[in-house]
Parts: C-alpha cells; structure tokens; sequence
C-alpha cells in the first residue's frame, strides 16, 4: 500500500467515523448546525467537535437554509425586483430574508418578505468610512440574529462595509455577488478592481441580458469566473388575470389600445418632459389610451393631460393582459419583462445612468427587430415610432419576433444554485 | 571585410582633444579613470541612499496603515464582544444607561459610566453638535412622524426609530432615521440597543401618539 493509498483509506475512516457520530455532533452544534467537513481531521469525540464548531469550520446546516438577500440602492427597483424573484423562487424550500438600502421598501414588504433597512451614505452626512463601519456592524448584527447560511448582494459596487462583514463570517456562510451585465464601457472600473470588488465572495452570478451580443463592458473580460443564469424577472406566482378584468382593475378600456407609458423612476434624469411627450404623442392618435406607471420612487405626479391613466401597482407584469404595447425605459427590469412578455414595445434609453449602458440595449432591441427606439429627445421620431406602435401589424410581427426569445426563468437556476450551494 | 568602417577621409589626431591629450602626463590616464570611477560612486551612493529613504518611508507608512486596521479590527471586536456578552452589557447598562434603551435611570457621570463611555463608542457620529437623542415613532404612521418631526425643534444629532415601511416621506424630511421592525428573529430591545450603540444614543425619547391614533386604538 502506498502512500496515496494509505491516505485514502486514512480519509475514509474518518468519515465513516464523522457519519456514525453525528447524532453526538447534532447535540453539540447549536443552531441546527452539524459536522459536515468531513475530512480527516474530524474526530468522534464532542469536545473536538465543538472546538471545530466553535472554530466555525463551515458546519453544514440542518433544516431549511436561511438566506440573506441584499439590494444596493440604486436608482430604479432592478436590484429589489431581481432579489424578490430569487426570494419567490427560494420561498419553497427556504427562508428569504431581504436586506435593502432602497426606499421601495414596502414593495417587499407588501409581497410578505421580512425587510431589513439601513439608509444610505448621503442620508446620513456622514463619511464613506464611517458608513461603511456601520453597515459592517449592522451586517455583523444581522448575521448573528438570523444567521443565514448563504448571503446574496445584487448591486454594482459591493460596498466596503458588506465585503468586511462577508469576510469576517466567511467560513459560516456561503456568499454570493449577482452582477448584472451591460456595463458602460467608459465605466472606470479596470479588471483587476473588478477582481479585488468580487475577492470576498465564493460566488459570482450574471444574470442573462437578451441583449448580451451588445455588451462591451469590463464584466465581459472577467465571463471565465462568473456563473451565468437566463434573464431574472419577477413575476407573481398567481396566473395573470385576463384582459377584461385586468382593465376592469386598472379603470382601462379594453376595446382602446391601452400603453403603459413606464420610463423609469425619475431619480436620475427629468423624466416627466418624457412622459409628457409620449403621452401627447400617444393621444394625437384615435382610440389610444396611455396609461403611466408610477412606483414608490416616482417623483410626485407627472402633470398628466387629460384621458392619460396614471397606476401605481407592482409588478406591473402581472398585469400585462391589459397593455397592447408599452413604451419603456431601457432598464433591465422594465426591458426583460416586456420581452420575456412579447409585449411590443419602444425602448426609451436613459442615457444619464452611471453604469447600466441602455443604450446598447435599446440599439439591440432595434436592430434585431425585437423592438422600437427612440432617443427621448427628437420629436419626429417619436411621431413614427408612436405611429408604429399603434399599428396592429407592425406589433404582430414584433410579437413574432419576441416569441423566439428563451425563457428568463434565471430566478429558478439562480436559487437551484443557491440550494445547492448552501448544502 | 565588407563590414568594416570605410577608412576615414582624414587621419586621426586633428581633433582639439588631441591637444589635451599630448599636454597631460602620462599618468593621467589613470588619475582620470579614478576620478570618474569616484564620481561614478558617489552618484550611486545618493541615488542608493535616496531609494531606500523613499523604501523606508513606504514602508513606515504601510506600517502604521497596518497598525491603524489591526486597532480597529480589535475595537470592533471589543464593541462587539461587549455588546453580546451579557454580564458586561449589564454592568454597562448599570453605569453608562444613556447608552442604553434603559431611560428610567439617571446617567451617571462617575468613573465607571466615563469607563464604558469610553468601552462602548459609537459606531456613527451624526453630524452636528449637542447629545444624539434617539426619537421612538414606532407604532405611527409615516404622516404622523413627519407630521411631529414639522412641528418639534428637533436637536442638531437626532435619530428617530420608526417601523412604518412607507420611509419615503420620513426620508425627504433629511432626518436620519433608523428603520426598526420587530422580527421573530430580532425583538425590539435588541433592536434599540443596537441604535443606542451603532449611534453612541445619549437619550431616548417616545414620540407621544396623536390622539385620533390614540382613539383608535382604544376603540
């Protein structure tokens, strides 16, 4: 017997010892945590058991994970939506728990999650280093308090507070960093800053962009070490209610060609000149309702004329049934859904974002026939696309187009992953 | 051959360097070579000298970086401690209550209260100057809070707890607030006692509930 041989069989040992001990280890184990590193350095004894409890070296868990969900601010609700459909996706056989610095707090609040929230930086007035200790220490609470087995950020920048308290409880749980793709290549973010940000985290997970063939951003350098997923939207687990009811509950008509008129969350550029244009325009034509959505970070009413309808529901996806078309921001969320719907739509790009380059997604859209575009800002083109979108046939043949898109079910493969990752 | 230098149109010994060269001994050659070697090391002296003060001060600074992480690793970790192992959180709550939620003891200025002042710092100073006074809203709605937050003198370091999710509106008043819901996981003493510490809290104060509230509740 060799020395490879002796080894093995050394390893083996031991696990069969660690398997037959483990009802001594369940006992030691506080929190339902069991032995689960199974090598040969467990010994039978529960003293050593515990020291390696103790010690935090990553004990398995027992019963339903427990799992933290992050959201950066961000300007819009991607980040937030994103983690509720990887929530929703979770619930079944897990414990989501949403940590957010958003203010569309009562949105997963609304949907039963349990919400945690700090406020920003610049809400404080305090420096980047000082808020960046307290949410390393808020982070260390919430750790101790709910103890999660995996932790999931969904942001740009994980900031430094987060990477310090993930590293401290490194052993203890399983961290996650969900990028999303489409970076502005003008982003001064190099490869190895974009390395050094996801040093902390064991795992990196993209999701899908339909328009992915048009990203030319630093993440595409750094593809080889991320997990890719289909694209993440958020849709309610409850069937779509059908168009009549669906108009009914909006207070739409459902012989009009109703367009929702969704252009983001008016926190980056001055939106309500936009809403304002695309209603008008919307309005010149016969039998066209536009109806504009706001959400819980929409800046106070948009001055609309009359027979526009103003909503304020979410997801607005779950009533899509109502809308004939759209006409909206370029964001990934608003876009993925309205794709992933096959509701034709005009791409509105908002080109002030710091980094989510929208105006890539929109040429995509454009120039593969998936959808139309327009500048927000030249007034003849808005007239045409308009006069396409109303257009019966020119949407049949755009919801032809969308029809051979893949599915974005990445919420379902993003927490499979988690699952398995968390085991 | 045919890689040689083409002969000079000249012969050697025209230039003025010839010159210098005939009027100087014959042992100048070497006082030459070791004036140059000499030159040549004192050059190398300072330019050695200069990149190891600069290695030096690099380092030094790496240093004291260094030292100021690990200190403030070890600080954390003493607040930390503190704030998890019970009988100290007690002896703190006894000698320093206005770090605490406790606000039926009258702080104490002795030795042990400046002790755990001075053990239990704030993770977050807010701006400004005066005591940082912790406002309860809890169990009001958003409008009641802005509403109290319009018509009360708020001090320069306020703070107010609230557990309405709707923090849009307590948001666009600029006052910091600290978004507190009671969870299975974390009760609301647990909750306070965090602020109190994250914030270095020297007083907590309830909101008093509007009457039509009140009402309510007593219907």
């Amino acid at each position: 017997m060799n020395r490879l041989q002796r080894s093995a069989q050394r390893t083996k040992l031991a696990r069969a010892r660690c398997q037959t001990s483990s009802p001594s280890i369940r006992l030691v184990g506080s929190g339902g945590y069991v032995c689960a590193q199974q090598t040969t350095r467990c010994r039978s004894t529960p003293g050593t058991v515990a020291a390696m409890i103790i010690a935090g070296r990553s004990p398995a868990r027992h019963g339903r994970p427990k799992v933290l969900l992050c959201t950066s601010n961000g300007v819009g609700l991607g980040h937030v939506t994103r983690m509720m459909a990887l929530g929703d996706a979770l619930r079944p056989d897990a414990d989501p728990t949403m940590f957010t610095l958003s203010a569309a707090l009562p949105i997963p609040v609304d949907t039963g999650f349990t919400v945690e929230h700090l406020a920003s930086a610049q809400h404080f007035g305090a420096s980047a280093h000082q808020w960046n200790d307290l949410l390393a220490d808020r982070l260390d609470h919430l750790f101790d308090a709910y103890r999660p087995h995996v932790v999931v950020f969904d942001g740009v920048h994980p900031y430094a507070g987060l990477r310090e308290a993930v590293r401290q409880h490194r052993r203890r749980i399983v961290s996650v960093w969900v990028r999303r793709g489409m970076w502005k290549p003008e982003v001064s973010v190099d490869a190895s800053a974009l390395a050094k940000l996801g040093k902390p985290f064991d795992h990196i997970v993209e999701p899908g962009d339909y328009a992915e063939s048009y990203d030319d951003g630093i993440t595409t350098r750094d593809r080889h070490r991320v997990d890719r997923v289909p694209p993440i939207v958020y849709s309610r687990r409850l069937p779509r209610p059908p168009r009549d009811e669906a108009c009914a509950e909006l207070g739409l008509c459902s012989d009009h060609t109703n367009v929702l008129v969704q252009l983001g969350a008016g926190q980056i550029n001055d939106i309500r000149s936009s809403v304002g244009a695309v209603t008008a325009a919307l309005g010149r034509h016969e039998g066209v309702t536009a109806a504009v959505a706001r959400t819980v970070l929409s800046a106070g009413s948009a001055g609309l004329g009359a027979g526009v309808v103003e909503i304020q529901r979410f997801p607005i996806s779950h009533w899509s049934n109502a809308f004939d078309a759209a006409v909206v921001a370029a964001g990934y969320n608003s876009f993925h859904e309205m794709m992933s719907l096959g509701v034709p739509t005009v791409i509105v790009p908002n080109l002030d974002t710091k980094t989510d380059d929208q105006n890539a997604r929109s040429r995509w859209a454009h120039d593969q026939g998936f959808g139309l575009r327009w500048d927000g800002r030249s007034a003849t083109d808005l007239e045409s696309v308009t006069e396409a979108l109303v257009d019966p046939a020119h949407r049949t043949r755009l919801q032809q187009r969308m029809a051979e898109l893949p599915i974005a079910d990445g919420a379902q493969r993003l927490a499979d992953l988690v699952h398995r990752w968390s085991a | 051959m045919s890689d040689r230098q083409p002969p000079r149109d000249a012969p050697r010994g025209h230039g003025a360097y010839v010159f210098v060269r005939d009027a100087l001994p014959v042992q100048a050659s070497a006082w030459l070579t070791d004036l140059a070697t000499a030159i040549r090391h004192v050059r190398l002296r300072a330019r050695q000298t200069r990149r190891r003060s600069v290695r030096r001060l690099a380092r030094f600074e790496r240093r004291l970086r260094a030292r100021a992480r690990r200190w403030l690793r070890r600080r954390r970790r003493v607040w930390r401690w503190l704030a998890r192992y019970p009988p100290i959180r007690r002896w703190t709550e006894r000698h320093a209550p206005s770090l605490t939620n406790d606000r039926d003891r009258t702080p104490k200025n002795g030795r042990s209260a400046r002790l755990a002042r001075l053990l239990i710092q704030p993770v977050l100073t807010l701006p400004g100057d005066g005591p940082t006074i912790a406002l309860d809203a809890r169990g009001l709605g958003s409008d009641d809070v802005v509403r109290f937050l319009d018509e009360t003198d708020l001090a320069a370091r306020t703070i107010v707890i609230v557990d309405d999710p709707n923090i849009t509106a307590v948001r666009n008043t600029t006052v910091c607030y600290e978004y507190a819901p009671t969870t299975a996981e974390v009760s609301a003493e647990d909750r306070v006692a965090w602020i109190a510490r994250a914030y270095g809290v020297d007083r907590l104060e309830v909101v008093p509930k509007p009457v039509a509230s009140a009402l309510n509740e007593c219907t």
